[in-house]
């Protein structure tokens, strides 16, 4: 168990790290990809196996292309590469991240009192008990997903249609 | 179910609308009519509807209360979201409501706006938090011709993003702490003893992602980029909707999920820092500004400052949150005429820059008049309702003890007088740059007349807004 | 079993990356995909929380995750939409050539 947990960590810090940092935006985005297995593989190591199916058809599945597209629609693929792809204040922005990271994130960590072994040792699969949450206790949060997908559809559709587009329509 | 009537009757109105609006293309205007008749019909179903004495429980299993301050806040989004459709339709902006789908996405805001007033679990506010955000991110950069709309856009989406990432951290710390997602739960799990470090650092990333909503310094980055660059209706409904719904959740978190004695000496501290800053910054910062719109972003951002004390008082005294509801009502009548001003005033003068606005009482004194009460309003001056929440919020400072806030509080108004009066000197003692007239439609006037009406109404006679709040309290 | 600090400690780290991409990179889509990155490190929080929590049955840490991933997708639909609206202006992606505010 703790060789599947090192290994899947591993993939995903690195591939995360090159996400970031590549600067073919194409390979970032494969390497993102390739973070979202890995967390997925995570999420089984903690018996949370419909999430990990979740995670990859949503993530792997519709995020990943979906910025593949943009990635596509909007530039030469490489960028340019004489410009430099650092932020101004790219320095300050790395001693805040790396303060957030060493200050807040790991002594909340290391010194709060938590559970070493989880109570109990297997779960069973929970897909069943999770829609019956969905439906009963928690429908209200279901529902606005639901509006907030639409919502999301709709101002994607008008955010992004041609100028041009919409002006042939307003006349016919 | 009538507690959440409201809140059906808008995504019913929502989805029935954008129906009609794709198949049988009727006029957009009259859309927005349907709209505001809409939002109209829910104050009447929320003003009517029987509070529960106590939280309402069954069968959400404690997801969602209705209280008076529920009901407060369910009315105040609700006629805000009103009257930001009027102004909609009354300033035309250019493409905004020439297509009906645009009224979708107010109805939709007003929804998640109401159910935020009434969660009472970090599952259900997550989520109604992120309908509201993501269709303010829509109704920012509805007009998609316009480069500096979009430009804000991205600005608030990516700002945006990045604190409700934050916000999901804090929670899932808080979760994994105590437990539980519901507030009454947390705080049953924190009794009395002292917050695990792992607590403390949830808590600050929730204050991170709520003092975002209500721009509070330092999360106040975006404000002034968005709010010049949203559509004027738009930036209207942020300024008071967004800033209003923030003000909520901070009061339900802070007082019933985070209510021990040991969380309060952990939050107090750092939401005196943000209010201290805010007022300062805010009003010291607005006072270079240029831009008119600009300008009203950094005084939204100090208002927020004064608005936080009124939220610490409360846990030295309580009963004194109540100078936060005083607070909200002036804001929300003096910020939306402002606005409504500027969208019409906007369309002839093609631009928010103060110096445009020079001699606007020989152009148009309704709209002159109007914009001076507001500001002079915002600024905290006797006899309009501004300086009744000023009062209000000093003196909570001042009975709770806050002396160091108290005084921080009074030095920034004194700064903003001079913004605010500068304006105003400007749209009555200066030469206009052009003597046409600036039309308004009846209807604008009248809704002017109402709102700057009752800002002067309320300053004489404050007994009627104390009665109104105590309404609230009881 | 993995002790829960490690989760955590994985977690904050994939934080930490994520803040890092959209602190210091200036293009619009990579800043995005740190903000995934940071929701994705919560996310996984959630489920090490929920996994080790005193009652796993309730599933929340679950529930929650699940809403947050399609949150994220909503998210991340605008954001590229926006993006490529901003782009037909601008013809660049660069966040920092965007300057048309600002008075």
């Amino acid at each position: 168990m703790i060789i599947a947990f090192s290994i899947l960590s591993v993939i995903a810090v690195i591939s995360a790290l090159l996400a970031v940092r590549l600067r073919n935006l194409v390979h970032a985005t494969l390497t993102l990809m390739a973070f979202f297995v890995a967390l997925a593989g995570l999420f089984i190591l903690l018996m949370a196996e419909f999430l990990a199916a979740v995670q990859i058809l949503v993530y792997v599945g519709a995020v990943g292309i979906l910025i593949l597209f943009a990635i596509m629609l909007t530039q030469q693929v490489t960028g340019n590469v004489k410009e430099h792809i650092e932020a101004h204040g790219a320095l300050w922005g790395l001693a805040g991240a790396t303060a957030v990271l060493l200050t807040l994130l790991l002594p909340a960590i290391l010194k709060t009192a938590l559970p070493l072994q989880p109570v109990v040792e297997t779960i069973d699969p929970s897909v069943r008990a999770l829609g019956l949450n969905l439906m009963s206790p928690y429908a209200i949060a279901l529902q606005v997903i639901a509006l907030l997908l639409t919502a999301a559809l709709l101002g994607a559709v008008v955010i992004a249609i041609s100028p041009e587009k919409s002006e042939e329509e307003k006349k016919s | 179910m009538p507690w959440i009537a409201p809140e059906i009757l808008l995504t019913a109105l929502a989805c029935v609308l954008l129906l009609v609006e794709a198949f049988a293309k009727p006029c957009p205007r009259l859309i927005g009519f349907v709209t505001l008749a809409g939002i109209f019909a829910a104050i009447g179903i929320t003003i009517a509807t029987p509070i529960a004495s106590e939280f309402y429980v069954a069968p959400w299993g404690g997801l969602y209360c209705l209280d008076r301050p529920a009901q407060f806040f369910k009315v105040f989004f609700l006629v805000t979201a009103a009257l930001v459709t009027w102004i909609s339709l009354a300033a035309d902006e250019e493409s905004l409501p020439n297509r009906g789908e645009f009224f979708v996405f107010p109805l939709l805001t007003a929804a998640g706006l109401c159910l935020l007033a009434s969660t009472m679990d970090f599952m259900v506010l997550f989520v109604a938090l992120e309908l509201v955000t993501i269709s303010f991110y829509i109704l920012v950069a509805y007009q998609r011709t316009n480069a500096i709309a979009l430009e804000a856009g991205v600005k608030y989406l990516i700002l945006g993003a990045l604190s409700s990432a934050f916000l999901v951290m804090g929670i899932a710390y808080t979760f994994g702490i105590t437990g539980s997602t519901q507030f009454v739960e947390i705080g049953r799990a924190i009794g009395h003893g002292p917050l695990p470090l792992g607590l403390k650092f949830g808590l600050l990333l929730i204050i991170f992602g709520l003092g975002f909503k209500v721009a509070a310094v330092p999360f106040h980055l975006w404000a002034p980029d968005v709010y010049q660059g949203a559509p004027t209706s738009i930036t209207a409904f942020l300024s008071v909707g967004s800033k209003a719904a923030g003000f909520i959740l901070l009061m339900r978190v802070l007082y019933t999920a985070f209510g021990s004695a040991a969380a309060f000496a952990t939050w107090i501290p750092m939401l005196s820092v943000l209010a201290a800053l805010s007022m300062l910054l805010g009003n010291l910062a607005a006072i270079p500004q240029r831009n008119l719109k600009r300008l009203l972003a950094y005084s939204s951002i100090g208002h927020s400052g004064f608005m936080l004390i009124g939220i610490i008082a409360q846990i030295r005294t309580p009963g004194l949150a109540i100078s936060v509801f005083i607070y909200l009502i002036t804001y929300l009548l003096a910020n939306l005429a402002a606005f409504l001003v500027i969208a019409v005033a906007s369309k002839t003068i093609r631009g928010e820059q103060i110096h445009q606005y020079a001699g606007l009482w020989q152009r148009s004194p309704v709209l002159a008049a109007s914009l001076a009460i507001a500001l002079v309003s915002l600024a905290g001056i006797p006899p309009t309702i501004g300086f009744i929440g000023k009062l209000s919020i000093f003196g909570a400072a001042w009975q709770s003890g806050l002396y160091p806030l108290f005084w921080i509080g009074v030095v920034s108004a004194v700064a903003g007088l001079y913004y605010y009066l500068g304006v105003v000197k400007a749209m009555f003692w200066s030469e206009p740059l052009d003597n046409t007239p600036i039309p308004a439609c009846l209807c604008t006037k009248a809704l002017l007349l109402v709102l700057s009406g009752l800002t002067l109404l309320l300053g004489f006679w404050p007994q009627g807004l104390q009665h109104l709040v105590r309404i609230v309290q009881s | 079993m993995v002790p829960l600090h490690y989760y955590l400690v994985v977690s904050a780290i994939l934080f930490f990356v994520g803040l890092l991409g959209v602190l210091t990179r200036r293009h619009a889509i990579i800043v995005l995909i740190g903000v995934e990155i940071m929701l994705n490190a919560a996310n996984l929080n959630f489920i090490a929380f929920w996994r080790f929590g005193p009652n796993p049955d309730l599933l929340l840490g679950q529930l929650f995750t699940l809403f947050s991933i399609a949150i994220a997708g909503a998210e991340a639909a605008v954001g590229l939409a926006l993006v490529i609206a901003v782009y037909r202006f601008y013809k660049t992606p660069d966040l920092e050539k965007m300057t048309s505010l600002h008075e």
